[in-house]
């Protein structure tokens, strides 16, 4: 890499220390494609479908529902979620940058890395930071590790490559990709149709044959740093540990809350990863355009079985990490690249072209009933655990449409800070790379919300 | 630029990450980037040093107090020295004695003495600066940098008397190790040679016959012929730099921006221009001053949406051509003046606006500051753009002078990058920044100058390098000893990159893929590129009726059982082969065929054409010719193609090479035609049909390469980049995630499968024993036999399932230290 122009990249010059860490491990919750707040965590104006309601007058499509903590409302649909919330904080008021057309890849892009690409360098994803300044919390889990994403087949593929990388960092803190939590263990055993002993034979094998290769042939010290990472393989693909990546070992009571669908999978590899003693994890429903969250038609339904995968597992996560005694040391985080709305593009004033498929302002069929349009004025978030407030709700948006953040607004700079701050990571932390320094937040300028932390 | 080295490697530190180490930086620094930031109103007021502090002090205070100019025996050039100079009390302003200084109000004591005093808002600033603890990273100083070498090249003090057959790559390094007291590494032995120089050049590895011939070939010169005829394999070549230069001009085959347009491929265009070895200079000119093929490069990446405003195509463009030509790191200047050379946002915008379309709007930290762009290149002591020419123009203009000879940063980039790849390390590193100084400069100007008088011919910079003794002797490690002084001890262990190992995989395994995904004409590769030469007279001057004499000469080690030429001259040519005239041609679009085999013996040969040219006015005469031989009738042809190897004289000269008087003439090297004399195009494609006339059964179609199809995960995984930013350097080591992936991924596992079932078969067809098989699987692999203790390791005669104990020895092999390293 450009980056790489001569070994690993310094930590540039430094003053202070780091803060004391909250939290071990981090769990990222993604929704990709752009989650609707009005239809999830920020319930406003509710109107049910019926031939001839004007769109204007709709901001959510789902009434609200009580939750466990009685200022917060949230959508139908999330009874499960609503039931743990005294256990986390939820913010209304996360926003995003215009980066004037929409693009989700570009979006996700920005909240992945903190900065908006196009960038000289290659930025790193926030779970290779971790890997690269906390490096893996267990050596035989990998320190970063993203659960759900096909990187290959699916539309806007290099986009997603791009950062779902380390960057400048290097591939040794890149994301262990596993887009099928059920296929896992696939990824950490030996290969289809190799026995244990086998497998174990051939590596025995290799330890002796290295050292018969002749002295001249290859220099120690390179050779000394090859085998150091084909042990570290070998350890990892053989330890007991690997048996978390085994969904089939999870009893069938337990599975069965989570088996939702690949997401809801994906939360339970999360839970036993972090048990094993995971650093870093992204569990995504998965970005793949026009699927999912990203509804450019037909949003109602769409969300509602949205919401049908997310339910249960979320809630379930936080119960079981609470109950294992790893809730005060997970920081699980759940977000998207942006909010929806049904009439707004971007935001009030953005120049972004207008991409709803199921353009009405007097809705007569049902596929256009759901927030189509792209929204980054006003978007929720979930925090729990790792040091988080418990029970807490922060920020505010409009209940009048624009539904911009009108309270405590937070970027994507400051919610990184946050996140970092809590994994002990000064937000201002640096590496050198070319010679100038990167940093962790967008120029080292976020912003820790204080007011997020118990 | 600071004084001390700031990339020194620390390639243990990587994966032993101490955390006690991660001091925080106090202040944000810039890398402006910033499209959005909002933060609680309460936030504590930071003091950015490089934005807030560095302007001040360079403005109001560098003038007097660095760089040699210590007024009252103050200097301020890093923190270390304003702290030791007394005049700070860290925490406290109002005890600072620079702070007093810079509000007093006795105009005697004032500072600065000329010039308007600190503004309110400064002096507001250095005050909080001083209080929070005079924050001020160890990378910036006012210190001018030490090293600046003139921009062109410096006459080197080759001395006359080493010998024609020594390379003069190794008289510097002979010197340099004197001066260094370093003991010059061993030389390698033939098979290591052979395997480095392959695996460098045209990212293969060697086949077991390769090897053995090479073995047994006792001729005095035979590493150099080798080298040739490494470089004469056109494809292999060209496929294997494909990665080299994609990587350099964010080239691809898919990625961000193609879909829409927002992008273009420049494959066709670079995958020729390797094949054909374009000039260098030629080849940046047409990048530059593009023609449709070669468009992408400064077209640039068009992102939908807004972008910062350093990210704009023009400003992409100065970065680019910066970087990849120039080894200027453009980057920080795009947003704002440099803190860490002296390149300054109007440098950055000056080569932007060359490109740009519109009035481009210069924006500091993406905001504008009311100015307009100009047309303006770095080294303005070459020449100037003129901004009122349209853009083609300017970009004509801006081509020429980025290839003009006197534009010696230029040469030095290209050589020292070529260096790099050959020996691990650069010349001047990081390679991308060409301001640091060399460990050895003569060497560097030398081989810069080399490669211009060479018309910038970068097979032959690969060449001088590739037939060097240093090249030839044993690698050292990369592990660096002193941080402060980097010292050259030999050529450097370096990794396999994604393709050679996915290329070495499918040539060991069979398992290569049928189809490329590089947009390249399938004819491309099997094209004459056999290239008109003509004497060194400037076109127009040459005299009506020229007549010229062109030489060739090669070695044949065994007697040829077909050899042919094909030949053509502008106007006219005789062929006289080891003084026998062979051919006539008086028809040049008619090129001739004729039969050497009787005129060619064993040893050296000599091929000498007469070109005379016909009319009446000035006129050069030109030569296109192939030689064809080879040693059995299903040997694979050699080729010889006119080139600039071939020799030229204008004097007269009889059959044998030599004047009427019997004594040796002058020759020089040919002088390639340039492109553009398009009548002769035509004439090279009947070439072409006469040459494949000739051979019986056509070339076989080359494996698939892994340059010229789209990345998987795997070659993905082992560092083959994403282009959507410039890559000049590739990970030099492997890690544990890519370990996890050679270790049980399918990809991999897939080949070995093919290959395992390749290698049984092979052993039935042959009546291998076991141990046979082993020996030619370590052959074509390592290009060396097992010894006996691997032998037994590897023994699989107690196994069941042969096809699984043969994917294991491959997988073996293949992780293998001295498989994946090229020492």
């Amino acid at each position: 890499m450009a980056a790489l122009a001569c070994g690993a990249p310094r930590l540039a010059s430094a003053t202070v220390s780091s803060p004391a860490a909250t939290a071990d491990t981090c769990i990222l919750l993604w929704m990709g494609g752009g989650m609707a707040a009005p239809d999830t965590f920020d319930p406003k104006h509710y109107e049910p479908f019926r031939k001839g309601l004007a769109a204007k007058d709709i901001i959510s499509t789902f009434p609200a529902i009580d939750t466990v903590v009685d200022e917060i409302k949230l959508t139908q649909g999330l009874e499960n979620i609503a039931q743990v919330l005294d256990r986390g904080t939820l913010i209304r008021s996360h926003i995003q940058a215009d980066l004037g057309n929409i693009l989700h890849s570009r979006h996700q892009y920005h909240w992945h890395t903190g900065y908006v690409p196009p960038q000289t360098v290659a930025a790193p994803h926030i779970g290779a930071w971790m890997a690269k300044l906390l490096g893996p919390r267990n050596p035989a889990i990998p320190a970063f590790i993203d659960i759900g994403q096909r990187l290959e087949g699916v539309g806007e593929k290099e986009e997603l490559k791009a950062f779902h990388t380390a960057g400048f960092l290097g591939t040794e803190f890149g994301p262990f990709v596993l887009p099928y939590p059920d296929q896992a263990i696939e990824s950490v055993r030996p290969p289809k149709g190799m026995t244990p002993t086998r497998f174990k034979k051939r590596h025995q094998k290799y330890r002796e044959l290295v050292n018969q290769t002749h002295k001249d042939l290859v220099s120690d010290y390179q050779k000394e740093s090859m085998v150091r990472s084909m042990e570290n393989a070998y350890r990892l693909l053989s330890s007991p540990e690997r048996t978390a990546f085994d969904l089939t070992l999870e009893p069938k009571d337990s599975y069965d809350i989570y088996n939702t669908s690949r997401f809801g999978q994906g939360c339970l590899l999360a839970r036993r990863l972090t048990e094993a003693g995971a650093r870093f994890i992204e569990v995504t429903t998965e970005y793949v355009p026009f699927v999912s969250w990203d509804t450019h038609e037909n949003g109602h339904t769409t969300v509602a079985k949205m919401k049908k995968d997310i339910d249960q597992p979320v809630a379930q996560l936080i119960l079981d990490l609470e109950e294992r005694g790893l809730l005060d040391r997970t920081l699980v985080v759940l977000a998207s690249e942006f909010s929806r709305d049904m009439m707004i593009e971007g935001v009030p004033g953005s120049t972004a072209r207008d991409q709803s498929r199921a353009k009405a302002d007097i809705l007569t069929e049902m596929k256009q009933y759901g927030l189509h349009r792209h929204f980054t004025g006003g978007s929720s978030v979930l925090m729990f655990g790792g040091g988080i407030g418990k029970g807490k709700l922060y920020g505010k948006t409009a209940d009048q449409r624009p539904c911009l953040a009108i309270e405590n607004p937070v970027s994507i700079s400051d919610l990184h800070a946050t996140i970092f701050r809590a994994m002990g990571i000064a937000p201002d932390t640096a590496l050198d790379v070319e010679q100038r320094p990167f940093y962790v937040t967008e120029d080292g300028k976020g912003q820790p919300v204080q007011d997020l932390f118990a | 630029m600071t004084p001390k080295q700031r990339f020194n490697c620390l390639p243990n530190s990587r994966n032993e990450f101490n955390r006690n180490r991660m001091l925080v930086s106090l202040f944000a620094l810039v890398s402006c980037l910033t499209l959005f930031v909002s933060r609680p109103a309460n936030s504590q007021e930071k003091i950015d040093f490089s934005h807030d502090i560095f302007p001040i002090l360079k403005k109001k205070c560098a003038a007097c107090h660095s760089n040699g100019v210590y007024k009252g025996g103050l200097s301020i050039e890093t923190r270390e020295q304003l702290i030791d100079s007394g005049n700070i009390s860290l925490g406290n302003h109002l005890k600072s004695e620079v702070f007093s200084r810079i509000t007093s109000e006795d105009p005697e004591e004032l500072m600065p003495p000329e010039g308007s005093p600190l503004s309110a808002s400064e002096i507001k600033k250095v005050a909080t600066w001083i209080n929070a603890g005079l924050s001020w990273p160890s990378e910036i100083t006012l210190k001018k940098q030490q090293f600046k070498r003139p921009l062109s090249l410096r006459p080197t003090d080759l001395p006359n008397k080493i010998a024609a057959n020594d390379n003069p790559i190794d008289y510097f390094i002979d010197q340099y190790f004197q001066t260094e007291d370093i003991q010059p590494p061993g030389l390698l032995s033939d098979q290591a040679f052979l395997r480095r120089a392959k695996l460098d050049l045209l990212g293969l590895l060697p086949t077991p016959v390769e090897v053995t011939s090479y073995q047994k070939d006792q001729s005095e010169n035979k590493q150099t012929r080798l080298i040739e005829s490494l470089l004469s394999k056109d494809r292999d070549y060209a496929d294997h730099w494909m990665s080299f230069w994609n990587d350099l001009l964010r080239n691809d085959y898919v990625g961000t921006g193609y879909i829409d347009g927002g992008r273009k491929q420049i494959t066709q265009w670079l995958h020729q221009s390797l094949l054909e070895n374009k000039p260098y200079d030629q080849f940046v000119r047409e990048l530059i001053n593009p023609t449709a093929d070669s468009a992408g490069f400064i077209k640039g990446i068009k992102w939908r949406g807004r972008v910062n405003a350093s990210q704009i195509e023009p400003l992409q463009f100065s970065q680019n051509i910066s970087q990849v030509f120039l080894g200027i790191n453009m980057k920080c200047a795009s947003c704002h003046d440099s803190f860490i050379d002296d390149w300054r946002l109007e440098d950055a915008y000056g080569l932007a606006a060359i490109t740009a379309q519109q009035p481009l709007k210069i924006h500091r930290c993406d905001i504008p500051i009311g100015q307009t762009a100009t047309s303006k290149f770095v080294f303005p002591e070459l020449g100037n753009i003129d901004h009122s020419l349209p853009r083609e123009q300017r970009l004509e203009q801006l081509s020429r002078l980025m290839t003009t000879r006197e534009n010696g940063r230029f040469a030095r980039t290209i050589v020292n990058r070529l260096w790099h790849r050959m020996t691990g390390r650069g010349l001047v590193h990081p390679v991308d920044v060409m301001a640091n100084e060399s460990w050895s400069e003569p060497l560097l100007d030398f081989l810069a100058a080399n490669l211009v008088e060479n018309d910038y011919n970068l097979k032959h910079t690969l060449q001088l390098i590739a037939t060097s003794k240093i090249y030839r002797s044993q690698a050292k490690s990369t592990k660096s000893t002193d941080a402060n002084r980097y010292l050259f001890h030999g050529v450097s262990t370096k990794r396999m990159t994604a393709e050679q190992f996915v290329d070495s995989v499918w040539r060991l395994s069979d398992s290569a893929p049928d189809k490329i995904d590089a947009k390249i004409t399938p004819a491309v590769g099997k094209k004459t590129v056999a290239k008109w030469i003509w004497s060194n007279t400037p076109a127009l001057s040459s005299p009506a009726k020229e007549t010229v004499y062109f030489r060739k000469r090669f070695s044949l080690e065994s007697p040829a059982s077909d050899a042919y030429c094909i030949a053509t001259c502008d106007n006219e040519f005789t062929l006289w082969v080891n003084g026998t005239r062979v051919s006539d041609g008086k028809d040049w679009t008619q090129p001739v065929t004729s039969n050497l085999r009787d005129h060619l013996k064993i040893g050296q040969n000599t091929i000498i054409i007469k070109a005379v040219n016909q009319g009446s006015a000035p006129n050069p005469a030109g030569l296109l010719a192939e030689i064809l031989f080879r040693s059995a009738p299903k040997e694979n042809w050699q080729i010889i193609r006119s080139n600039s190897d071939w020799e030229f004289t204008s004097e007269p000269i009889t059959a044998n090479g030599s004047d009427q008087s019997g004594k040796s003439v002058n020759w020089a090297a040919a002088h390639v035609v340039p492109q553009g004399w398009k009548t002769y195009a035509a004439v090279r494609s009947s070439i072409g049909s006469a040459k494949s006339r000739l051979e019986q059964s056509p070339e076989p179609t080359p494996p698939v390469r892994a340059s010229l199809v789209v990345s998987n995960l795997l070659m993905r995984s082992l560092g083959r980049p994403n282009r959507e930013q410039v890559v000049t350097t590739r990970p030099d080591s492997l890690s544990t995630l890519q370990a996890l992936d050679l270790s049980n991924g399918n990809i991999l596992a897939n080949w070995l499968n093919i290959g395992a079932k390749k290698w049984i078969e092979l052993q039935k067809k042959n009546s291998w024993s076991d141990q046979q098989l082993i020996n030619a699987i370590y052959r074509q692999s390592l290009s060396r036999l097992p010894n006996t203790k691997e032998l037994e390791l590897l023994n699989f005669s107690n196994q069941e399932n042969k096809i699984e104990a043969i994917e294991d020895i491959l997988w073996l092999i293949v992780m293998l230290p001295e498989f994946q390293l090229i020492n």
